[in-house]
């Protein structure tokens, strides 16, 4: 019998059937009907059935649902809902509530038979179909593993070279299995135990896993890694490279550097040293033969130093012309003392007259110099010696004595 | 239920999956990406150093050849 549909029809047809006919009475009788007398005529009509409501003839529907749920109910009754098989004992005061499904079956016992007790049942089957429908799968899957294990184990044994490594992956994989097996048989009944504390237990597995990671992602990540790594190396060795040419370009400025300054530094001393010997060679210091044997050495200098690569070559360079340069002032000063002391010489020969020729008596009109002479004679520069001579001769000094 | 530390460790391992590789790739493929990253800037600071040396060094060596040359001229006056 179904809960559902016919049952509340048919209580609900009756009742209908019921008010119609006693209002098919109230309408067809010329007289006043006392409905209370129509009503106990209708009871008594009806067997085995409860006594309708006076006045709301609606609510009297609803009971009568509800006593034939309840009739229903009291006796042995078997419904289908959703697809269950739904069986309601009455166990004395309490009803025992069978639900039932393919090979599933569950039996609870409820103080009473209402709807939402019988709803709650309904919903704790459904989870406990979907957890054994889950176990279910995995089970299915580790028979695949096993399987697959299987067609490992004898390819393995195909293969003697390699059969010790795989035996230890063998056991392993025996392992797994086992590993797996104890759990699934007690799942179902370990996440109804834990149920409370289900994510805690979630997160503990979550660290239990993230600790098992860590151990093994440096091995999961190795071919990735040394593939980073290489390309890092690459990296490194431009670096080392790059800062290789740095290097070599600071010497190369420095080196650029210094030679400026070494070539700037020897063009200075050979443009003054060339200078000098041109003012020598004017003043009769030297004579052309040095003159040009001096030049000679700077121009083998200066080819030396336009192919230098080196500031030591230039630095000797300029070494070399300074050591020319001081020959050359040497010998200049020689001469000059030779010049002095051949002139000494030349004095000491002179005789009193000729040093009475050299000082000539002084002109008193002009013995303060052309500038302080006022006179008429002043501008008479010619006869000036013979002027003197004539003064002399009258004075009685004889230029000879 | 009791289980052995090893067969702990496996079923914690059997566990991992995908997206547990792929983060940690990421993460290891994140942390070399930073250190090339950041050689790959010393090279371009280097490489800058490097044109700025060389352009000071040019401009020296041609001072430096016009020097040659005054000297060049000196050589052939005398």
């Amino acid at each position: 019998m179904n809960i559902d549909k016919e049952m509340i029809q048919k209580a609900v047809d009756e009742a209908l059937e019921k008010v119609l006919e006693m209002q098919d009475k109230v309408d067809n009788s010329d007289e006043i009907i006392d409905t209370v007398s129509l009503e106990d005529t209708a009871d008594d009509d009806s067997t085995n059935k409860d006594k309708v409501s006076e006045e709301i003839p609606e609510n009297s529907t609803v009971e009568k649902v509800e006593e034939k749920v309840e009739e229903a109910v009291d006796d042995k009754a078997d419904y289908n809902f959703l697809g269950l098989d739904i069986k309601i004992d009455k166990n004395g005061e309490k009803f025992d509530i069978t639900i039932k499904k393919d090979d599933k079956e569950k039996t609870e016992s409820l103080d009473s038979a209402d709807l939402p007790a019988i709803l709650g049942l309904v919903e704790d089957f459904f989870n406990e179909l979907v957890l054994d429908e889950d176990l279910e799968n995995a089970e299915d899957e580790e028979e695949e593993v096993e399987e697959i294990d299987k067609e490992d184990s004898e390819k393995e044994n195909e293969e003697d070279s390699e059969e010790e490594d795989e035996d230890d992956d063998e056991d392993e994989e025996d392992e797994d299995s086992n590993i797996w097996k104890a759990p699934k048989v007690t799942m179902s009944s370990l996440r109804r135990k834990y149920k409370d504390r289900i994510n805690q237990v979630f997160e503990h597995g979550l660290l239990a896993k993230e600790m098992a990671f860590d151990m093994v992602k440096d091995k999961l990540v190795a071919s990735t890694v040394k593939e980073l790594i290489d390309k890092n190396k690459e990296k490194e060795s431009v670096l080392a490279e790059k800062k290789a040419q740095l290097k070599q370009a600071s010497l190369n400025y420095l080196i650029a550097k210094k030679l400026d300054s070494q070539y700037n530094k020897l063009f200075t001393v050979l443009s003054s040293s060339i200078a000098d010997v041109q003012k020598d060679l004017t003043d009769n210091k030297i004579n052309p033969e040095l003159a040009n044997k001096t030049l000679a050495s700077y121009k083998i200098i200066i080819a030396k130093v336009l192919a230098a690569k080196k500031p030591e070559t230039l630095i000797a360079a300029i070494t070399k012309v300074d050591e020319i340069k001081k020959v050359l002032l040497a010998k200049t000063t020689i001469k000059e003392t030779k010049v002095v002391q051949a002139s000494k010489t030349v004095t000491k020969d002179i005789s009193k007259k000729e040093i009475k020729n050299v000082v000539k008596p002084v002109n008193i009109l002009n013995r303060n110099g052309w500038k302080g002479n006022m006179t008429l004679l002043a501008k008479r520069y010619d006869g000036i010696e013979e002027m003197s001579a004539e003064i002399l001769r009258i004075a009685g000094i004889d230029e000879e004595e | 239920m009791t289980i052995s530390l090893n067969e702990f460790l496996k079923q914690s391992l059997n566990l991992i999956d995908e997206q547990d590789i792929d983060r940690e790739l990421n993460s290891t493929q994140i942390k070399f990406a930073t250190e090339m990253f950041k050689k790959d800037l010393d090279i371009n600071d280097i490489d800058q150093q490097i044109s700025s040396i060389n352009r000071k060094t040019d401009e020296i060596k041609n001072n430096t050849s016009e020097v040659k040359n005054k000297l060049n001229l000196i050589r052939e006056a005398i």
